[in-house]
C-alpha cells in the first residue's frame, strides 16, 4: 500500500516534470494539456476526501515552482478544483473516460480563467475573445488527456470504495 | 461535503499566504528548487580519454567563437556602450501554458540583476525576470506580461536615423500569441518590412535593439492608430547562446522598459 502510494508520488513529479520538458513538443498555438490538474481531480474524486484536497494544493505547489506565476495561484486553484470534484464525487460514474472529460472539460476552464484574471490583475496585455479562446482550447486539450492520466494513476492508487458483484445461478 | 469545508478553506488561506509572500523569496526558491546546483554546464572530466577531450575541446571552442562574434556584432552595432555579458539558454518551459520563460547559466555572482535585457544573434529575446546565484529567469518577447518601448521607422538602423523622425510605441504580446506594436499614429509612414528597435527611452534597455520587423499593418478599430502585426528578429524557439546586457535597470522608472 505505502509502495503503491509512493510511486503515485513519484508519477505525480514525473508529470510534472514532463509538463515542463514536454511543454515545447505538445505545444499547440501556445496552449498545451495540463496533466497536473488530470493528477489533482483523480485525486479529488478517488482518494479520501483530506488526502485528495492535501494532495491537490500538493500539486498545485508543485505546478506553481516550475512556473513564472505567482507561487501560491495554482495550488489555490487546484484546491478549488478538488473541492468542486469532492462536491461531485457520489453523484458521477468516475470510471468511465467521457465522465472524466465532462468532469475536466467545466474545471480546466474555470481555472484557465483564473489565470487570465491574475494575469490580467498583473497588467498583461490581454483580450476577451483571445483569452476565451485559449481557455476553450487548454481545457479541451488538457480534458482529452485525462482519461489517460486517470488509468495511469488508477493502477497506483487503490479505488476509495471496491465494488463487488456475484452473480447468483437462477435455482431449477 | 460539509465535513471537508474547514480543510477547504485552511489550504486556501494557506494558498493565498503563499500568494502574497514576496515575489524575490518566491522566486529565489524556485530557481533553488529546480536548478539546486552551480552551473549547469558540467566541467570536462580529466580522466576521459584523449579524442573525448579533444572534441569537447573543440566543441568548447566553437562556443567560446559564437559568444565573441555575438558580443563583438553588439558592440560594433549598438550605439551606445553597454557592458555585456555572455551566457547560454539551457532550458525554455514552463509549466503554465500562459507563460513564456527560459533559463540562462548566469545569476547574481555573474552581476545579472531582473530587468536586465538578454538577446541572441538576432535581437532581444526578454528580460530577466527572477536571479539566483548562479541561473536567471527570463521572461521571453512573447510573454503577455512584457512590453517594450520601441521605435518604427522605414530605414531606421540602430534606433537612429538622421533623416527620419521614428515613431515611438509599445511592443507587447497579446494572450502571448504573436507581437504587436501599438500606439502608432495613423499618420506615421510605417510600411512592412520596416524594422523595430528599443527605444531606450526608459533607461532600462539599450537603444537600437533590434525587436522584429513589420510583417502586416492595418488601421485598428480606434481609426486613429495602425494595428501593426510583428515577425520578432531572435530565434525565441531555438536561441542558445545569448548576450545579456549589463545596464543597471534605473531606479524610479515605469513598469515598462
Amino acid at each position: 500500500m505505502i509502495r503503491r502510494r509512493v510511486l503515485a508520488v513519484v508519477a505525480i513529479v514525473l508529470l510534472a516534470g514532463i509538463q515542463l520538458i514536454g511543454s515545447r513538443f505538445t505545444d499547440r498555438f501556445g496552449v498545451y494539456p495540463d496533466t497536473l490538474l488530470c493528477a489533482a481531480l483523480f485525486l479529488s474524486v478517488r482518494v479520501a476526501p483530506t488526502a485528495g484536497l492535501a494532495g491537490a494544493w500538493g500539486i498545485g505547489l508543485l505546478k506553481g515552482l516550475g512556473s513564472a506565476m505567482p507561487l501560491g495561484l495554482d495550488a489555490f486553484l487546484f484546491t478549488l478544483a478538488a473541492a468542486a470534484g469532492l462536491a461531485v464525487r457520489d453523484k458521477m460514474f468516475d470510471r468511465h473516460p467521457v465522465s472524466q472529460f465532462l468532469l475536466t472539460l467545466p474545471l480546466a476552464f474555470g481555472i484557465n480563467m483564473g489565470y487570465a484574471l491574475a494575469l490580467a490583475a498583473d497588467g498583461a496585455s490581454l483580450t476577451v475573445a483571445g483569452c476565451a479562446g485559449r481557455c476553450l482550447f487548454s481545457a479541451v486539450s488538457t480534458a482529452l488527456v485525462a482519461p489517460l492520466i486517470f488509468a495511469l494513476l488508477s493502477k497506483l492508487l487503490p479505488s476509495r470504495s471496491t465494488e463487488l458483484r456475484i452473480r447468483v445461478p437462477a435455482e431449477g | 461535503m460539509k465535513r471537508n469545508v474547514p480543510w477547504i478553506v485552511l489550504l486556501l488561506l494557506l494558498a493565498a499566504v503563499v500568494y502574497t509572500l514576496p515575489d524575490a523569496l518566491t522566486d529565489r526558491l524556485r530557481l533553488s528548487s529546480f536548478w539546486p546546483t552551480g552551473t549547469p554546464s558540467a566541467a570536462p572530466d580529466n580522466e576521459t580519454n584523449g579524442a573525448f577531450q579533444t572534441e569537447q575541446l573543440r566543441l568548447e571552442n566553437a562556443d567560446l567563437r559564437r559568444r565573441l562574434h555575438l558580443l563583438s556584432r553588439y558592440r560594433s552595432d549598438l550605439s551606445e556602450d553597454v557592458p555585456m555579458l555572455p551566457a547560454r539558454i539551457f532550458f525554455r518551459g514552463d509549466t503554465s501554458d500562459w507563460r513564456r520563460t527560459a533559463y540562462i547559466d548566469a545569476g547574481t555572482e555573474q552581476g545579472v540583476t531582473p530587468g536586465m535585457a538578454i538577446a541572441d544573434a538576432h535581437g532581444l529575446l526578454g528580460l530577466v525576470a527572477a536571479v539566483s546565484a548562479n541561473h536567471s529567469r527570463i521572461t521571453m518577447l512573447t510573454d503577455p506580461t512584457l512590453k517594450i518601448r520601441s521605435l518604427v521607422a522605414p530605414g531606421l538602423s540602430n534606433g537612429t536615423n538622421p533623416g527620419v523622425e521614428p515613431s515611438q510605441g509599445v511592443v507587447e504580446s497579446p494572450d502571448g500569441n504573436g507581437l504587436k506594436m501599438l500606439f502608432i499614429p495613423i499618420a506615421a509612414p510605417v510600411q512592412t518590412g520596416d524594422p523595430v528597435y528599443t527605444s531606450g527611452r526608459a533607461g532600462r534597455l539599450p537603444r537600437g535593439l533590434p525587436i522584429g520587423w513589420v510583417q502586416r499593418i492595418a488601421p485598428a478599430r480606434d481609426g486613429l492608430t495602425h494595428d501593426i502585426s510583428l515577425q520578432p528578429s531572435a530565434r525565441l524557439r531555438s536561441a542558445e547562446q545569448v548576450v545579456v546586457f549589463l545596464k543597471p535597470p534605473m531606479a524610479l522608472e515605469g513598469t515598462t522598459p
